[in-house]
């Protein structure tokens, strides 16, 4: 079985990010649509800085790329394409229903310690994801889902002491492998590339079929995927 | 500036972004930046901007949507180029 269509996600480590690159025309406008910078201005200034606006933004778009690709093995990241519609900062209240949500080594739900919660729509040509953004001081991680629920989307962030490539992606896929076989315990569950070359966790004998999204950057890295309603499963 | 030419300067503004540097050496017009190069898509805007800034041009999307291969980079270059000119 299929579990979930799709799943989509991205990490940004704010700290080595080129902040007078990002905040540059020549560099922003190839990411943000007139309307996001209208948005920008209008609604979300004062609240983080437009550099952090810009990753904030690309991290929502690389998702929602990722999730698109899935399905559309042709498709070209050109992030101005993609546009959120609607940003909203959300109430500390509603962080338990953005997803199930792991930080750090030991997993569980953080709320607060400086974080924000953000969440809204984005679409890209007839496709409408909604997403949901959090942002600390040190990065800011999307995850993005067909539907404004997202109870049943699991995602995480974890902090790793290499930067290298090959470090990043074996954590990563560590990071996921490990929730995934708390959830599905005794099954002997193997990440594997679907057609489009985007990751699956499997398992054969029992017809399970998991699609993942994986992301890093510098010494941060992240996944998410999604459960069909009904899979009540671990915490 | 020559095909040729603009074909050996994008090796340079393509390394960053090339984990393997043997094929990036050997690349021809017909190489694709995404299946070949293997190059992460989200760096293609990376690569406009970086050749932006290398030729002095601007790259409007629908040139930058033609991008994936060094034959449309090199055509894209050169036309902005020359309507630069």
């Amino acid at each position: 079985m299929d579990l979930n269509k799709s799943a989509g996600n991205d990490i940004v480590a704010l700290k080595v990010t080129d902040q007078s690159r990002a905040g540059a025309p020549a560099f922003y406008s190839k990411i943000l649509s007139v309307s996001e910078r209208a948005l920008y201005d209008g609604q979300v200034i004062g609240e983080m800085s437009f550099v952090t606006f810009v990753w904030l933004l690309w991290s929502v778009k690389e998702s929602v790329f990722k999730y698109l690709k899935r399905h559309d093995t042709h498709l070209v990241f050109y992030p101005s394409k993609i546009v959120v519609r609607r940003l909203d900062r959300l109430p500390a209240e509603t962080f338990d229903k953005a997803g199930i949500f792991e930080w750090g080594e030991g997993g569980g739900r953080i709320a607060g310690d400086g974080e924000v919660l953000y969440g809204g729509l984005v679409v890209y040509g007839s496709a409408r994801l909604y997403f949901r953004s959090r942002l600390r001081a040190e990065w800011v991680a999307a995850v993005v889902c067909e539907t404004e629920n997202f109870e049943h989307t699991w995602w995480g962030v974890r902090s790793i002491g290499e930067v290298a490539y090959a470090a990043q992606s074996s954590s990563v896929r560590a990071f996921v492998m490990q929730k995934l076989y708390s959830l599905f315990s005794g099954d002997d569950l193997r990440m594997i590339k679907d057609a489009a070359g985007c990751p699956v966790v499997s398992d054969e004998d029992r017809k399970i079929r998991i699609p993942v999204s994986l992301a890093h950057h510098d010494r941060f890295v992240a996944y998410s995927f999604s459960l069909p309603p009904g899979k009540k499963l671990g915490i | 500036m020559d095909r040729r030419e603009i074909l050996d300067e994008l090796k340079k503004v393509l390394t960053p972004y090339t984990e393997n540097k043997e094929l990036l050496a050997g690349i021809t017009e017909q190489t694709n930046l995404i299946h070949d190069l293997k190059i992460n898509s989200a760096n293609l805007v990376d690569i406009i901007i970086d050749a932006e800034s290398k030729y002095d041009i601007e790259i409007d999307l629908d040139s930058a949507e033609k991008m994936t291969d060094i034959k449309n980079c090199i055509d894209v270059i050169l036309e902005k180029m020359n309507h630069k000119a």
